[in-house]
């Protein structure tokens, strides 16, 4: 540690008080690593960057513009962390001299606005905390990722765009944020959006000059300012109070929701049941769930998935549909009777009375996800393709994305089928392929690290490829792109972090040149 | 079976592989009620630093066993802030298939085999068990005082179908000691032929075990073990959650026992459905009951399913079926409850910490509306009692087998 750190540790304990600041090595050490293999592998060569050189938890935002204002006093730089959950290195320090600033302190909800059905949270809340309040008031957020919905919203939706399972209806989180407020790298406290005109309201993202919004929001340039407010627009909500009494892992759906479950054969079926169910306008959420994620949500034991796996209990090609019935009982026996007709046009096979209580985890998961993690349980690593693309080409981007992790040893098969959320009634995006490893095996490790880098770049510098962009986990290469989004644009991304934060303070930016 | 080096091992390759889910940290997502009540361990909640989390405590146990740890002041607060209330391990073992209550107990047993644990302030608590056989400082003499004019066997000397495991707690805290005698006269009121180990029963061992001693609580667990199969009962009630869980889970890991370990509400409420046992009395009051983390989730086997539930609807049938009794539940509770605070050392460890997390559970008691906090515990029933008191709180607490008297 540097000279300077006693008197660093001294102006920061000022700010947020002693209790509140840390350097203490094994507080560090829970800040210091996560899942993603090129992360996984630099504790195992014991890379001393890795641990921030102090953490600390603020509670407003006025002190987080204090402690940015000595960050780059001290010339520091400054990690935001939320929930803790970060699972390919947005968070772990790659320099010396990081302060790793713990938003756990700010976790209130701010306002729920009924009446223009918005609520203001601070980056602490969860979406599952924030779903429990407005349900009680008839309103939701909208949605739930497929990740455990105790995790901190503002950062989730930002390191993934907040791509929800109600994503046909509510479209994805990302579009749901409103107004944002934060700190800048000058130590500036910014808001975007309607919320900065005196007496407009806190409604609407535009405000005066451009879209401040979409320039500052997501992670993918490294952080550029640090968010301690948003704003987000909710939605009405059918299902009343949360159904929170369940028996193990058959969680009741919540009031007016019914769910159905849809096998099909062929790809370009499925593809035209999307279509259909989109085009007309019914259902809520609309998800192809595979056989392997199917196996992970439903099963306790590890063993119990193994086998349900192999003995091909589930479709390979599984959608579920969830329909909502927001305005009456009348709405759901109407969209209930266009499904029925569209599964039957597009040779669906319904399979809801054989899997309904099997798969009952999805009536909790698909509003507030919880089980999902089960997918970690064996230590793996997740290529997580997100592209927004119109639904008849999910099997050829399918195809490609094979492709890419090609020798790759799956766990559990080698022609595993993506999951595809539809969004926004007729475009599909997110595509996953995990690969698990032992992160406690370094050789097996950088083996996996091998073939995966080999064929993202690979894919990533095939201009046929459809394919928008990944994110992996390959810290420092947090984010990659396609050539046909601009040779240069990694470049003019770079040119905005460096405007908006000239000195890197902010989270810095884990961009490579393609 | 208790074998350390492999127990670490094991440990290691789990806190390598811990996804960092975070869903240790908070209420499981399905079971939250309010926004205010989220959160779901204590020491997390209370230093917030991710240290204090399970997750955390995996990154920093990870680095410890690989010697990466070279200084850290607050090492020992880290490890033994823990209440051991198995919250994250419901979660854990449940999404992960991963055990961190078992493997925080595993560390704190290497640390003291290095001679780092367990705390200076733990030392009387070993004395005691260790002298007088149980963590009172009371003497061995004393322990069956309570049942002197209740004439119940002595198995020691006599045969039944039945033993009762006092517990400590309950045989020497003077101000909970009714507990012990309210069972015994349930017991006696349905005509189940039971009886007591007297003088000869030893502490359980679960204080001991929660803080790495042990070689000490193996040695308790053999001679508890020893006597009761001696006594040739078939059937081991307990009115203490700890007692519990630790001779339902823990002794197991010792080999097969010769007997089935029930707490005192499961048996009641298999009374009470078998037509043997009838409330007489009406009790008008609004009572909401707080879940002993041994009763519930610590007493699982493994991974919760729904085989293996822990002790959650025995209770409430009980209090439901108290003539004039209203329950009223709180946010927390169930596999999903509060710990009071008082577990797994740390109430004699760090008591300013075991009364935030007991006030902290009895503001959302006291949301319920209700009068009457009850529990089946004398940890939880002793630490909760002490915040309520402190606090000048007009709301009470008691034990469930308190009110079941009561209604008789």
């Amino acid at each position: 540690m540097g000279d300077d750190h006693s008197s660093l540790l001294r102006n920061l304990q000022s700010i947020v008080g002693e209790e509140w600041v840390s350097d203490d090595q094994a507080i560090l050490e829970s800040y210091g690593k996560d899942p993603g293999f090129n992360t996984v592998l630099r504790k195992h060569q014991k890379d001393p960057n890795m641990l921030p050189e102090l953490v600390i938890l603020p509670e407003t935002t006025e002190q987080i513009q204090s402690i940015i204002k000595i960050a780059k006093d001290y010339r520091r730089c400054v990690i935001p962390i939320g929930t803790g959950n970060n699972q390919t290195g947005f968070c772990i320090p790659i320099r010396p001299k990081t302060i790793s600033v713990d938003t756990k302190r700010m976790n209130r909800i701010l306002k729920i606005d009924e009446v223009n059905m918005t609520a203001i949270i601070q980056p602490g809340v969860s979406y599952a905390r924030l779903q429990q309040e407005t349900m009680k008031k008839g309103l939701w957020n909208g949605g739930t990722p497929l990740a455990p919905s105790n995790h901190h919203l503002i950062s989730q939706i930002h390191a993934f765009y907040g791509l929800w399972q109600s994503a046909l209806k509510y479209s994805m989180g990302i579009r749901a944020l409103v107004n944002l407020k934060g700190v800048t790298s000058e130590g500036d406290i910014l808001e975007t959006g309607s919320a900065c005109l005196p007496r407009a309201g806190n409604f609407w993202w535009y405000g005066p000059g451009p879209d401040l919004k979409g320039l500052l929001e997501s992670t993918t340039t490294g952080s550029i300012w640090f968010i301690t407010e948003a704003t987000l627009k909710l939605f009405p909500w059918a299902g009343g109070d949360w159904p929170n009494e369940e028996v193990i892992d058959r969680p009741p759906l919540p009031a007016n929701h019914r769910i159905y479950f849809v096998e099909f054969r062929k790809w370009e079926d499925m593809y035209q049941f999307f279509y259909e169910v989109s085009h007309n306008a019914i259902g809520s959420h609309m998800n192809l769930c595979n056989d392997t994620f199917n196996s992970f949500n439903t099963q306790p034991t590890i063993e119990e998935t193994e086998r349900k796996f192999k003995e091909g209990y589930f479709p390979k090609l599984l959608v579920y549909v969830i329909l909502a019935g927001v305005s009456s009982t009348k709405q759901l026996e109407f969209e209930e009777r266009v499904l029925m007709d569209i599964v039957r046009d597009t040779n669906g096979i319904l399979r809801t009375d054989e899997l309904k209580e099997v798969l009952s985890t999805w009536h909790g998961d698909a509003f507030r996800s919880a089980t999902s993690m089960r997918m970690g349980r064996r230590g793996s690593y997740h290529l997580v393709k997100m592209s927004e693309l119109p639904l008849n080409c999910v099997e050829e981007v399918y195809k490609d994305h094979m492709s890419l992790v090609e020798g790759t040893e799956h766990y559990m098969t080698d022609e595993e089928i993506p999951w595809v959320y539809i969004h926004d009634r007729g475009y599909w995006s997110l595509n996953e392929t995990d690969s698990y490893f032992d992160q406690n095996d370094p050789k097996e490790c950088e083996r996996t690290m091998k073939r995966v880098t080999t064929g993202l770049f690979r894919m990533v510098t095939d201009e046929n490829n459809r394919t928008g962009w990944y994110i992996c986990g390959l810290e420092p290469l947090t984010t990659l792109y396609g050539p046909k989004i601009g040779p240069n644009f990694h470049l003019l991304l770079k040119k905005i972090k460096m405007v908006f934060d000239p000195t890197d303070t902010m989270n810095p930016g884990k961009l490579i040149n393609i | 079976m208790f074998e350390l080096e492999k127990e670490l091992a094991e440990f290691k390759r789990q806190a390598w592989n811990c996804f960092r889910c975070s869903m240790c940290k908070h209420v499981y997502p399905w079971h939250l009620r309010s926004e205010e009540f989220y959160q779901i361990c204590p020491s997390g909640a209370k230093r917030k630093f991710d240290a204090y989390f399970s997750q955390g405590r995996m990154d920093i146990i990870r680095a410890y066993l690989e010697g990466d740890l070279k200084d850290s002041p607050q090492f020992l607060d880290i490890i033994y802030q823990c209440t051991t209330c198995g919250a994250c391990e419901y979660i854990c073992s449940r999404i992960n298939n991963r055990f961190p209550r078992r493997n925080i107990e595993a560390f704190r047993a290497k640390l003291v085999q290095e001679g780092k644990g367990p705390l200076p302030e733990h030392k009387p608590m070993i004395d005691s068990i260790r002298n007088y056989n149980n963590p009172w400082l009371q003497p061995r003499g004393r322990r069956d005082a309570w049942a002197k004019r209740l004439k119940v066997k002595d198995l020691t000397k006599e045969k039944a179908e039945v033993a009762y495991f006092v517990g400590c707690t309950y045989s020497f805290q003077y101000e909970i000691r009714k507990v012990a005698s309210h069972t015994a006269k349930i017991l006696q009121k349905c005509g189940v032929d039971f009886g007591i180990l007297g003088k000869a029963e030893e502490c359980c061992g679960s204080p001991l075990l929660r803080i790495g001693v042990r070689d000490l609580f193996i040695e308790q667990a053999h001679h508890n073990i020893k006597n009761l199969e001696k006594s040739g009962v078939k059937t081991v009630i307990t009115s203490c959650a700890g007692c519990f869980s630790t001779l339902k889970r823990d002794y197991e890991r010792l080999g097969q026992l010769p007997f089935q370990v029930l707490h005192a509400v499961e048996y009641l409420d298999r009374l009470i459905s078998e037509g043997k046992f009838r409330f007489q009395k009406e009790i008008k009051r609004k009572v909401t009951y707080h879940d002993p983390c041994h009763l519930g989730r610590c007493s699982r086997l493994s991974v919760p399913t729904v085989l293996d539930t822990g002790v959650y609807e025995p209770p409430r049938r009980i209090l439901r079926d108290i003539p004039g009794i209203e329950l009223i539940e709180m946010d927390r509770i169930k596999d999903s409850s509060w710990c009071c605070g008082a577990g797994g050392g740390v109430k004699s460890a760090y008591p300013e910490f075991a009364l935030w997390s007991a006030k902290e559970r009895i503001r959302e008691a006291q949301k319920t509306g209700a009068e009457l906090m009850v529990s089946a515990c004398p940890w939880c029933e002793s630490n909760l009692g002490e915040a309520l008191e402190l606090e000048g709180n007009q709301m009470k607490i008691c034990d469930i087998l308190d009110l079941v008297t009561e209604a008789i």
